[in-house]
């Protein structure tokens, strides 16, 4: 209920809009109810009456009944998706402005699955919130109350009969049909879950499937499970479709009673004859009004979900917020691990523990672990993604804290394995790292990264698309790109995350000689486990489990016969074995 | 409309036309309704007679009434029925077209949209699930395959080569249907895929009547056993999205242990590209020796250390063969492969 009310609250704003299309919708249904009465009326009304001038009045307002239906139909329509589109951008706006600083950090734990994109499902759920649930029940209200009163005004009996039978139709039968329907509903959800995760399976393990000629088996497997799928859909549709029927009986029920207690009355001579099919087909048009509300006890259900879930997400804590007045950035960048110590989450195990080391200009240091844990955790840390569980990380001697989190990352460029490739030309995807680039530098930055013959080779140059409607990058294009755009970017602080593990060994030398050209002038911190070149390094640092376990420069971790050593024996072995 | 819809469309015809049926008889209740409710209203109003004289007519307007709703109840079932029918059709047929593609077709970027197609797609009975299945094997499959793993594609006949012959033992292979080839043919691919079950039914997709014993020396010969002893149900652990993830190194122990397990004459094997932890290099390549004795072995490989013990390494180079031979051979030859030694020669010793 909270939830519903808190998503409720985003019609706030739109208030006159929400009044005008509920106005119209209850025009639309009055104007129904309208032209079934007075059409009965003038027909009752003309057996009796041989002149038809007395009439006129009545059959305009059939004329205008006709009209009007139409016109407010079209009217509500055009407000109410109008509307619905306007609360949808503010939903998508809100959501995103609330998610923005939680970003990635909270949303790391999403990436699992298709939480992604589910969110965004949700997101589009919630426009029901209005068109389905809002506008309909209180249209529903609003004509129910005017049918009351009219009836009324021709004997309490029958309004009475009639706002029964309403009650009945628009609440009592959607909650029999839900409270039958639950267990077969979560049982169809189970099973088209476990349907569609059998689907993925088999489509994502298609080679292997084949492979070992098993792919009939999962076409057997995804059958059976269809067929289960059927047969509880099949028997579902017993009981949604009795929803539509039992509602159509109410409205005829409620006509009947209306009719039974209406004819006493007049044989009485208490309502004149001529109201007897108007009354009754008063009954019949405004069950329009309560049609819709079985789906809007089915959307309550989904959007109260959706936005719970929504909820959940934006109610965090984002883990890091700029500080009220960020200082400026030093001049000088080096950057400092003071003790720093990691955890995810309170009972998690540390992440990273007691990790200190100096990224200065000009120095390069390496970080070599063999399981690769630590990795991520290290660079978020430095792009300020989370800060430190304990310890300090000081960056131009202060705590980065006391930075704007834009400011940092800015400083720091990442050169890694999984860099993202936008749907657009070689050029935006460069563009990207430094809008105000020239031709000449993306050219030189693209030279250094190895990708001059890639360029060259592609008809379009610079303007040739890349990512899925374009040209599709090797896992070593992708790579040489991500290095090509932080060349760009020429932050003084450099993160390669394994720069070379998708290359050949020729192209990773050259590679290798273009970047150590550049570090000269900037701080560089490697992440690998391929042991190349680490002579050239200033200090390397070998983390296991988070900890730093050796630290030293190469010759000196060559020769004390630990962690390192093992390493480079265990490399050796795979690329000299004979 | 899509004419493929419209095919989908004709296994529920029986219900569809059914749905239409009852709703005309519905209509034609209404009807009759009507005609019993015109009589209640000329009795009462113009002809003046009282309740108990037009009671008959309203137990008739009831009876109506109920058949009406009893008909569209029954034409609510059947439309639910028949778009159920439809829907689970579009999904097998979609499904089975998918691995009659093949994986050069659902490897890679497409997988994504292809697993949604299949599920959310046919959920909303999409015009977009048209656009898959109209399509040929080969002209799907000749712009994608390109780079060594062509290769294998060529020969686990996932593709058919465009021009020239692949003959095993005389005979072309594409003379044989393709599951019989595959028969002889055990792959280990570069990222294999663990299916929603146990390690158990993963090792079991190479033959699944195989024993628990079967399964387990397989696993053993694979440098398997260690891991999976320390997984929590060791066998018996749930693998996949929803259960214990593995490392990559795990995965390709797996991929090993089922070709133990099927004991193809034939192996073929995709060397993963990235790194491992040294220490799942070593296993695998243990187990890889172990594999390959006494069986004709294609690597495509990305570790020295591998090529130099193959008895012929063929270098490719933009698609073509520039160079075969043994490793010896071939450093003598002094040209592209022994320029790639050099440079592994770089790593400091």
């Amino acid at each position: 209920m909270k939830t519903f009310l808190r998503l409720v609250g985003f019609l706030k704003p739109h208030l006159p809009r929400v009044m005008l299309a509920v106005l119209l919708g209850v025009a639309t249904v009055v104007s129904n109810v309208g032209l079934l009465a007075t059409a009965a009326y003038v027909i009752s009304a003309a057996a009796l009456v041989s002149f038809l001038g007395a009439l006129v009045i009545p059959i305009y307002l059939v004329r205008i009944f006709g009209v009007s239906r139409a016109g407010a139909r079209y009217a509500e329509r055009l407000v109410s998706h109008n509307l619905t589109f306007g609360l949808l951008a503010d939903f998508r706006t809100w959501f995103y402005t609330r998610l923005d600083p939680l970003a990635p950090a909270r949303l790391l734990r999403y990436r699992a699955g298709d939480l992604l994109s589910r969110i965004v499902q949700d997101v589009e759920e919630l426009q029901n919130v209005y068109l389905r649930i809002v506008a309909p029940v209180t249209v529903a209200f609003v004509t129910s109350l005017l049918t009351f009163v009219l009836l009324y005004s021709f004997g309490p009996p029958l309004a009475f009969a009639a706002l029964g039978c309403l009650l009945v139709a628009g609440i009592g039968v959607p909650l029999l049909v839900k409270s039958l329907v639950r267990g077969l509903g979560q049982r169809q959800l189970e099973l088209r879950g476990e349907l569609n995760a059998r689907i993925v399976d088999g489509i994502q393990g298609a080679q292997d499937l084949i492979a070992f000629g098993r792919e009939e088996d999962q076409e057997h497997a995804v059958a059976t499970l269809n067929r289960k799928l059927d047969t509880l859909q099949g028997r579902m549709a017993f009981i949604t479709g009795l929803q539509n029927a039992l509602g159509d009986l109410l409205m005829n029920l409620a006509m009947l009673s209306v009719l039974v207690l209406a004819i006493p009355l007049v044989s009485g001579g208490e309502v004149r004859g001529v109201y007897l099919a108007f009354l009754a087909l008063v009954v019949l048009g405004s069950f329009e009004a309560v049609q819709p509300l079985g789906t809007a006890f089915q959307f309550l259900g989904r959007s109260i979900g959706a936005g719970e879930r929504l909820f959940e997400i934006v109610d965090a804590e984002p883990e890091v917020r700029d500080p009220a007045q960020p200082l400026p950035l030093p001049g000088d960048h080096k950057l400092e691990f003071d003790g720093v110590c990691f955890r995810y989450g309170t009972g998690d195990r540390p992440a990273l523990e007691d990790i200190s080391f100096t990224l200065e200009r000009g120095k390069r240091v390496a970080v070599v672990e063999p399981s690769g844990a630590g990795k991520s955790t290290l660079v978020g840390l430095m792009v300020r993604f989370w800060n430190p569980t304990s310890g300090r990380i000081v960056l131009g001697g202060h705590d980065v804290r006391g930075y704007a989190q834009d400011d940092v990352r800015g400083l720091i460029g990442v050169v890694s394995q999984d860099t993202h490739v936008f749907n657009d030309t070689l050029r935006a995807n460069l563009l990207l790292a430094r809008p105000q680039a020239t031709d000449d530098d993306l050219r030189r930055a693209l030279t250094l990264a190895q990708l001059s013959g890639l360029v060259e080779s592609l008809p379009g140059g610079l303007e040739s698309p890349l990512g899925e409607q374009g040209l599709k990058l090797s896992g070593g294009e992708r790579q040489r790109l991500s290095m090509a755009r932080t060349l760009l970017k020429d932050a003084p602080l450099l993160v390669l995350d394994e720069p070379t593990a998708n290359l050949d060994p020729v192209t990773e030398r050259r590679l290798l000689d273009a970047v150590y050209g550049l570090t000269r002038d900037r701080a560089t911190l490697v992440f690998t486990h391929r042991l190349v070149r680490m002579e050239e390094m200033d200090e390397i640092l070998v983390l296991d489990a988070g900890r730093i376990v050796e630290r030293g420069t190469h010759s000196e971790l060559e020769s004390r016969r630990g962690m390192y050593h093992r390493m480079l024996d265990a490399q050796r072995e795979l690329l000299l074995a004979s | 409309m899509n004419r493929d819809l419209i095919r989908a469309v004709r296994s529920a015809r029986v219900l569809l036309g059914l749905t239409v049926a009852l709703g005309l008889l519905a209509a034609a209740a209404t009807i009759v309704q009507l005609v019993f409710l015109s009589k209640v209203v000329n009795g009462v109003f113009l002809e003046g007679v009282d309740l108990g004289e037009v009671g008959g007519l309203l137990f008739l307007l009831l009876g109506a009434s109920l058949l009406r709703s009893c008909l569209l109840w029954v034409r609510e079932v059947a439309a639910q029925w028949g778009a159920a029918r439809v829907k689970s059709e579009l999904r097998e047929r979609l499904f089975a077209h998918v691995l009659c593609l093949g994986p050069s077709y659902t490897v890679g970027e497409r997988t994504g949209e292809l697993t949604t197609t299949a599920t959310e797609g046919v959920e909303k009975l999409d015009a977009y699930v048209g656009r898959y299945l109209p399509q040929t094997l080969l002209s799907v499959l000749v712009p994608l395959i390109s780079g060594k793993s062509t290769l294998v594609n060529l020969l686990m006949r996932f593709a058919d080569p465009e021009s020239g012959t692949i003959r095993a033992n005389g005979l072309e292979i594409i003379d044989l249907p393709a599951k019989a080839w595959r028969e002889n043919l055990a792959l280990v691919p570069q990222r294999p895929h663990l299916f929603h079950g146990s390690v158990l039914d993963n090792i079991c997709l190479a033959r699944p009547g195989a024993s628990q014993d079967e399964v387990e020396g397989a696993a053993e010969l694979a440098g398997a056993t260690g891991f999976i002893r320390q997984l929590p149900d060791g066998f018996d652990t749930q693998i996949g999205e929803r259960g214990a993830r593995l490392s990559g190194g795990e995965a390709q122990r797996i991929a090993i242990a089922r070709a133990f397990l099927k004991g193809a004459p034939v192996l073929v094997m995709d060397e993963p590209t990235s790194s491992l932890d040294p220490e799942s290099e070593r296993l695998i390549r243990t187990a890889l020796e172990r594999l390959a004795s006494g069986r004709t072995v294609l690597v495509v490989a990305h570790r020295l250390g591998t090529v130099r013990r193959a008895d012929r390494i063929a270098v490719l180079d933009e698609g073509r063969l520039a160079e075969m031979g043994t490793h010896e051979e071939l450093i003598q030859h002094g040209s592209l492969y022994s320029s790639l030694v050099n440079a592994y020669g770089r790593v400091p010793a």
